[in-house]
């Protein structure tokens, strides 16, 4: 049986891990590199760091961050996003150690961006960035750059069934950072748009139960956290040993 | 430690880092490049992964390294690809129209109907000193193409994509689809050994 992958979030503002709260409010909690080498010691199946600064400033990707992780020495696979806005900042970005990236701003300017990207790293690497949205029954893309809500209908919907896609990273906008906010009706109602295309799943995911509930949606691939394995190590722990072991991938801690 | 001459091939695409970063652990001597005397003096010569196989083909042409790495390999040179690094070792691929890969195993890479992401149980044929040490382990997969044809070729294959490809050996060649750099304590074992293994790298010099 295919196992569910847990994964790690790690948002990055102004090159500090901050807690995020519906992508407005955020807190400051430390260092990236402390924070990653954390995931990395707990065996976690990978570890997604997010730079929101980048594509917001228009700086490109932060080229000197994934370096700094990656001389790190971890070995969990490392996905970055932020400020990729081209095949020339993927290919640079995977160059500076990640194995994957997310794109989010830079495919509402440009929806072939993907297909670019992926004759340079492959589609196994692309990940596309959805903050969603749901008002009675749409869906939205919410720009947090421009404060806009893009609708999920028409040509969008074929640009993210791509096969230059490997995987959707869906976030639930307003229960971004609530614990236990996040909706599982989300990845129900979904599926009418994007049918059994992977998801990665995040936004105010916190309790075994909830973990569970997303992960029986087969087109879940991986349930991602933030603030609450960020806070502290026994939860990740308790997640370990009370997830079904034919479902996830239970490690011991190593090191 | 045995200090082993490790050359990993530079060809434009992937996340050498990580594997260099493995690598450093074991105290083996690591040259990053893509230079024909130093290919030629490496103990072993490791294709990692990440990219698009008409990208890294054509990179290796650019570097006119081709055909000298396809002989080199043909010569005995013992070496590892790793994921793309192992599809570009085969005769050709469905990713890629133009280009042909290096041939030194039979065979053609094909496009899966899903995308293989994650962490699969692979399951070994042999049970020779690590490929038993490595059945129904956990180790990490990244790939959109694959070798299906399992029957003849392999040594492992994934257990939860069969009949998919996870390592194949030839003689002085071996093919990795997941990545040992990204499989934890499995996955840097793994590549430990093989590394450490006196019959499949022989001093060159």
């Amino acid at each position: 049986m295919k196992k569910k992958r847990l994964a790690g979030v790690i948002i990055v503002k102004n090159n500090i891990v901050v807690q995020s709260f519906s992508f407005k409010k955020y807190l400051p909690l430390g260092k990236p590199e402390h924070f990653v080498e954390n995931l990395d010691r707990w065996n976690i199946d990978e570890i997604i760091v997010l730079d929101i600064d980048s594509s917001k400033l228009n700086v490109g990707p932060n080229f000197e961050l994934i370096k700094k992780i990656a001389k790190l020495k971890i070995r969990t696979p490392l996905i970055y996003g932020g400020g990729i806005r081209n095949s020339e900042d993927a290919k640079k970005v995977i160059q500076s150690g990640a194995d994957r990236l997310v794109i989010g701003y830079s495919f509402l300017q440009d929806f072939n961006l993907p297909s670019k990207i992926s004759n340079v790293i492959g589609a196994q690497a692309v990940i596309l960035s959805l903050p969603l949205i749901k008002f009675q029954k749409e869906f939205f893309i919410y720009n947090y750059i421009l404060k806009k809500n893009i609708q999920i209908k028409g040509e969008i919907v074929n640009y993210i069934n791509s096969e230059y896609i490997s995987e959707l990273f869906i976030t639930d906008v307003y229960n971004d950072g609530k614990f236990n906010g996040f909706k599982p009706n989300i990845i129900k109602d979904l599926k009418r748009l994007t049918k059994n295309f992977p998801l990665l799943v995040f936004g105010g995911i916190s309790e075994v139960t909830q973990i569970n509930k997303i992960a029986n949606f087969s087109n879940v691939a991986s349930v991602c956290f933030g603030n609450f394995l960020n806070y502290l190590e026994l939860n990740y722990q308790k997640y370990l040993k009370n997830l079904p072991k034919n479902k996830f991938r239970v490690t011991q801690f190593y090191k | 430690m045995r200090n082993n001459k490790i050359v990993i091939v530079d060809y434009g695409v992937g996340n050498l880092a990580s594997l260099i970063n493995l690598l450093s652990k074991f105290e083996f001597e690591i040259t990053i490049s893509n230079k024909k005397n130093v290919l030629k003096n490496a103990d072993c010569i490791i294709l990692p992964g990440v990219g698009n196989f008409t990208e890294a083909i054509k990179n290796l042409k650019k570097d006119k390294i081709f055909l000298y790495l396809k002989n080199l390999i043909l010569s005995g040179k013992p070496t590892i690809g790793i994921c793309l690094g192992m599809q570009i070792l085969f005769q050709s691929s469905e990713e890629s129209l133009k280009e042909i890969g290096l041939g030194v195993l039979s065979g053609k890479i094909i496009k899966l109907k899903k995308k293989n992401i994650g962490w699969f149980k692979i399951f070994s044929k042999k049970r020779d000193q690590y490929f038993k040490k490595i059945n129904n382990k956990l180790f990490y997969f990244n790939h959109s193409y694959g070798f299906k044809d399992v029957k003849n070729s392999c040594e492992s294959y994934i257990k939860d994509l069969y009949p998919y490809l996870a390592i194949v050996k030839n003689k002085n060649v071996l093919g990795i689809q997941f990545h040992p750099e990204k499989s934890q304590y499995e996955g840097e074992n793994f590549l430990k050994n093989i590394l450490l293994d006196n019959n499949f790298i022989k001093k060159v010099h």
